[in-house]
């Protein structure tokens, strides 16, 4: 898997939403935040593509994102 | 705030947002290549989005959990508190981590090896 978060860029947005300035995060945390982010992608993008199967299309819709949202939401 | 650096903060947020959107589109293309399906734009920027609140949300959290431990630095065990309701994906991470952890160890070995030659 070639495509990843920089990690400059998940500190910036973490950043933002820190209710204290202080608070920071470690570089093992950082790795492991983004390693996290692709994977939830990687699965939104995999059951959407697995439920336009099932429903025997062969471009992604809305709709069938909107299927495995609820379950994808859960599993994260 | 003036409008000036209510402006930049915009850009900023702008930026970012993009560079999430630009992986989330990566990350979907490799995906999609092996599932032989097509990509939908509308699909990426809904993926981009949610993982956009995913950040606000895990933010929050990770925050929450170092407060709890009486730390302001976010470490690891925070990191995998998040995901404590998935085992699969808890022993995913527990590898990752133990990777990152060997390849950092290496790295402390070769310094300590060059400091002892010298």
């Amino acid at each position: 898997m070639a495509a990843s978060f920089k990690q400059k860029t998940v500190q910036k947005i973490l950043q933002m939403y820190f209710k204290d300035e202080k608070t920071k995060m470690n570089p093992e945390s950082l790795a492991l935040i983004s390693e996290l982010a692709e994977i939830f992608i990687a699965e939104a993008c995999m059951r959407t593509a697995k439920q336009a199967q099932k429903d025997g299309d062969t471009e992604l819709s809305l709709e069938q994102f909107e299927k495995i949202l609820p379950q994808l939401l859960l599993n994260f | 705030m003036s409008t000036a650096e209510e402006f930049e903060k915009l850009s900023e947020n702008q930026r970012l947002k993009a560079a999430v959107h630009h992986t989330t589109l990566q990350i979907c293309k490799e995906h999609s290549a092996s599932q032989d399906v097509q990509l939908n734009r509308m699909v990426v920027a809904s993926i981009s989005e949610t993982v956009w609140r995913k950040f606000e949300a895990w933010a929050t959290d990770l925050e929450l959990f170092a407060k709890h431990a009486k730390r302001s630095t976010i470490n690891a065990d925070d990191v995998k508190m998040l995901i404590r309701k998935s085992p699969k994906l808890l022993a995913h991470m527990n590898q990752v981590h133990e990777q990152i952890v060997a390849t950092k160890n290496e790295g402390k070995k070769k310094t300590k090896k060059s400091t002892a030659k010298d």
